[in-house]
Formats: C-alpha cells, structure tokens, sequence
C-alpha cells in the first residue's frame, strides 16, 4: 500500500532519536540491574530522557514543517501530481484531483495512463522511461498541445511541465498541471472574432465599391434624362424650369463626384499594389509636374528638400501627396501666394519605431482651428460650405486610407489662419 | 420600328448593331445617333447570344451583316468580351468593326478587349450631351473614314 508522502519523509529524524533514547533506556536498565554503580544507570536514565524530548522536539518540528508544506501543496492553485517510475500516482493535490474529476485519495495509486487519452495512451509507458533516463525537465508552454482524460472521458487541454525528483528512496516525476480550457476557449473566440472584423472590413470595401459601381448607373440616366430635357424640350420650358432643370444637372454631377470619390477611396485596398521602395524626391517632382498649371496660376512656391525613399506604393504616395499639396493650393489665404514647404526629419512615429522617417507638408494658408485635427480625415468631412470651396470632402479620408494601408501614420495641425502641417510617417525605404 | 422595315429604307446605309442589357442606355444611344442625323439603320439586341443570333442570320443571308457593333461588357450570360472573342475569330464577322462601349473604365478591361481584337475602347460618357458627341466621333470614323479591308482584298 502506498504511503502519503510527507509521513513518509518525517518520520526519519525522529526514528534515529527514538532509537538512540531507546538503546540510552536499555543500557540504564542493564547498568542498574546488573547493580554497577547507581550514578551511572541515573545518567543513562537522564540521558534517555534528554534523548526522548529531543525526540519529541524534533518530531514536532518535522512535523510542523511537513504540514506546512502539505498545506502548500493543498493549496497550490495548478496542479500538482507525483509519478513514481513505474508510472503510479504517488501524490495528487486537490487542484490535481479537480482537473481530472476525481476524488479524494481516489487518483493515488492509479496508473497515470488512465489520465493520457487513447490516442498516445500506448506509446506513453515508453516515453515516460524516456524521460526518466534522460531527467530532462520539460518547461511549461514547451513542444505541442496536450490532453488529459478526466474520470468522465472528457478530453481536457493542458499545460504540463515535468520535472525530476531523485531525492529519497525511489525518483519521482513531478508534474505540474493546468487546466487551459478557457484560454483554449478564449483562443478560440479570438481567431473567430479576428476572421469576422477580417470579414466585414472586406465586406465594407466590397459595399463601398458595389455601392458607387452601381449606384452610378441610374445617375448617368438621372444626367441624360437632365440634358435632354434641357437640350430637347428646353424652349417649351419657361426660363424658372430652365434653371431647376440647370441645379438637378448640378445636383446630379456632385453625386457623380462623391461617388467616383468613394469609389476611389475603397480602391486603395482593392487595388493595391505590393509596396517597394520609393523616392520621395521623385513622387513629389511627378506631383508638381502634375499641378504645374494650379501652381503656377496661384502664384504658389513648393520648395522640397532633403526627402528620403519610403518603403510605398508609389501610385497611392502620388495621390496622396497631390491631395496634400492640393488642399495647400486650395485653401490659400486671399493675397498671399502659397509657400508649402515640402521635407523630412526625424519625429520620432507615433509607435516610436525607429524604422519609420516623418515627411512634412507645411503651408502658409489659412489653416484650421485645431481641435478639428481629426475629423478632418472623416469621410465626406469638410470644413467650408460648398460655395467657397469646391469639393467631396474626400480628399484627407483618401490620405489617411493610404497611409493606413502603408502601417504608417499622419498627423494634422492648424494655425487658424495662418497655416497648416501635415506630418506623414512612413517605413524607411532602402538606400539605393 | 422592325428590322426589316428600317433595312429596306435606308438600304444602301450599312447596319449599326447595339449590343446592350440595358433598355434605356439602347433608346440613349438611339437617340444620341438620331441627333447626329445618321440614318443608318440601328439594330439593338439585348445579350451576347442575340447578337451572334443576329449575326448567324446573315449567314444565312436574312439579315445584311452590320457596319459596325456597339458593344456592352457587363451583361448576363453570354458576356460582351466573349461575344468580341466569338466574333474576332470567325472568318466572316471578324471583319466587322467591334467599337466596345460600356461603363467600365478599368485598364484591364481596356487591355482585355484590345487584345481580343476589340476595334476601340469608348467609356459611356456621363450625361446625354457627352454620348451625342461620343456617338458623333463614332459614326464619323467608323461609318465615314475607316473601313476595314474586305475579304476580298486581304
């Protein structure tokens, strides 16, 4: 029969003092009886006496100790088991017994392969002599997923860690057990919700271009029906017709507009392209190029200086900075020419990774009030009615998709009427 | 107005085949070539098979082939790109002038007709105004200035 581990182990130190206190009664018996001098058999006496309270005193303390660590064990909160080498359940704390469903004293002296499933339950024996020739620990959270059986059959997933106790008279394996079922499950739910917001941001791409692909159609109709009733019947019509037909055509046209503008939008993740590095210096010369004629007709200075390559891709850099400069040229102050200052430093990213470079647009234009710094990357946002500036209110929410799509970041700052910044965080690009 | 009756009135006139699933976008088109003052006479159908239909017809001889095919890509069935392969590789329609003219902007499907041998590549323009001119600049090239070589002469 097996015996529980800690009387097992406490019992040494008290049984050499009871036997010395013994073999002291024994020879103060002898001495007296065999009549040698009195003094001799009281001391032997006295001695067996010290001896025996010495006894006494160490067994308390052993046992103070060994219940202190009982009670340890009783109430470590994994699971703790102890195999002897032919693989019997030795020791089991109530944490153990609680993940394996068994009750009290009801897993020690079970074979541990009854707590092994069926599918490794045979080659187990094996492993386990392995294991107890190699007496190599085995870490928590190492190698694969494990499994143990409950008393029900249940297969429960478990961490284990092993480890080897050759101390006493015969080694034990240590085992360490956790019962992960709800990280398991919490895993779970995890992957699956990731594969739903996976879903629906596809889903919401897929809609944004559903949406204005077909919502285009019947505008087109709306548009030629417009026109030709203004070109066709437009003398039958009095001049106050003439004009509501004139503001449906408008009306109808800026729909166009912030449709193409969505459409454009959900097309920077659909029509992506793998990034590759990029010089900035060149995007920015092609942008210019592009806007030569707004540039030149505002009287405006674009100076740039100094801009490194960025890991990107380069059609959606160019849209995204032709939006930037754009937006300088727009939204000039009345008499002073624009001057947007194009360059880089070294802000350190929002994430302070030291990989991305900041690139700045700064203007001299009639800015912002800054608490407005984040809404203006809002779909369809615009801070202006639209009788003073054209436009879908598109132009910042495209910017902010591309540098999303890009891992990167962008910050808006404004000096009412005095100027904004745009600082863009982008991956380094390689030095070519 | 049948087919038959605008054939005899403006025989001498070659035929335009409209390839279109959408109803309104056919009486636009219509409307837009009537504005041009072409008379030549117009044909619609609704779907790829219809046209190859109409154009097996005129292999048969009941049915003058077209001088030109206006056609849609996004339609159900047999799609406007299929129809274009269909009619570039037969020895007797390929000859025909396909002008492909649909909503679709999208470089790839710019790049796919052309190479199936798509004769030009017109996005519908938005409004009436822009697709009488578009109709305008068709009917000029394709039924005034370019004729593609007939069997004959190849």
């Amino acid at each position: 029969m097996v015996q529980p581990f800690s009387r097992h182990y406490s019992s040494h130190s008290v049984l050499i003092a009871l036997v010395a206190s013994g073999l002291c009664g024994g020879l103060a018996f002898m001495l007296l009886y065999l009549g040698i001098h009195p003094a001799v058999g009281i001391l032997s006496m006295a001695s067996m006496l010290v001896l025996l309270a010495f006894a006494a005193y160490i067994h308390g303390r052993v046992f103070q100790y060994s219940t202190y660590l009982q009670d340890i064990l009783e109430a470590a909160p994994s699971g703790i088991l102890a195999i002897d080498q032919q693989g019997c359940v030795r020791f089991a704390n109530p944490a153990a017994r609680q993940i394996f469903e068994y009750g009290k004293d009801e897993l020690v002296g079970l074979s541990v392969e009854k707590l092994i499933p069926s599918s490794i339950r045979d080659k187990h024996p094996q492993l386990r002599s392995s294991f107890v020739k190699e007496r190599r620990s085995r870490r928590m959270g190492e190698g694969r997923d494990i499994h143990g059986v409950t008393r029900s059959g249940t297969e429960v997933p478990l961490e284990i860690g092993l480890t080897f106790l050759s101390t006493g008279a015969s080694p034990m394996i240590i085992v360490g057990v956790i019962d992960i079922r709800e990280l398991k499950a919490a895993q779970t739910t995890i992957v699956r919700q990731n594969m739903n917001l996976a879903r629906s941001v596809k889903e919401l791409e897929q809609f944004a271009f559903i949406a204005s692909h077909d919502l285009r159609e019947p505008l087109r109709k709306v548009m030629n029906y417009a026109e030709i009733m203004q070109e066709d019947y437009g003398n039958i019509i009095d001049e106050d017709g003439r004009t509501v037909l004139k503001s449906m055509s408008g009306a109808v046209q800026r729909m166009e507009r912030l449709l193409d503008s969505l459409l454009n939008y959900s097309r920077i993740t659909t029509r992506a392209q793998p990034l590759e590095s990029v010089s900035m210096t060149d995007v920015i010369a092609d942008v210019v190029e592009d806007l030569s004629l707004s540039i030149s007709e505002s009287g405006a200075q674009v100076i740039c200086s100094g801009l490194p390559a960025v890991m990107g891709d380069r059609n959606q850099l160019h849209q995204l900075f032709q939006n930037l400069i754009s937006n300088s040229l727009k939204y000039h102050r009345d008499g002073v020419p624009p001057v947007i200052r194009i360059e880089s430093n070294n802000r350190p990213a929002p994430n302070a990774d030291p990989h991305y470079v900041a690139i700045l647009v700064r203007d001299n234009g009639i800015g912002f009030d800054n608490q407005y710094s984040e809404l203006i990357f809002d779909v369809f946002k615009r801070l202006h009615g639209r009788d003073k500036y054209q436009g879908t209110g598109m132009g910042l929410a495209i910017c902010r998709k591309i540098v999303e799509r890009h891992e990167g970041f962008i910050v808006a700052t404004g000096d009412l009427n005095a100027g904004a910044e745009f600082c863009i965080w982008l991956k380094r690009g390689r030095v070519k | 107005m049948t087919g038959m009756t605008a054939l005899s009135e403006a025989a001498a006139l070659a035929a335009i085949l409209i390839v279109d699933d959408d109803l309104e976008d056919v009486q636009f088109i219509k409307r837009a070539f009537k504005k041009n003052n072409v008379s030549n006479p117009l044909f619609s159908v609704f779907s790829g098979e219809e046209a190859l239909d109409f154009l097996h017809r005129c292999d048969k001889g009941n049915q003058t082939y077209p001088g030109l095919i206006l056609l849609d890509l996004n339609m159900p069935g047999v799609g406007g790109m299929e129809t274009l392969r269909r009619v570039k590789l037969n020895e007797r329609w390929r000859r025909i002038p396909a002008v492909i003219f649909t909503t679709s902007k999208a470089e790839e499907d710019v790049l796919t007709s052309y190479s199936m041998g798509a004769n030009s590549f017109i996005s519908k323009p938005f409004g009436f105004d822009g697709l009488t001119e578009v109709v305008a600049q068709i009917s000029a090239y394709w039924l005034g200035v370019a004729a593609l070589p007939s069997k004959s002469t190849e």
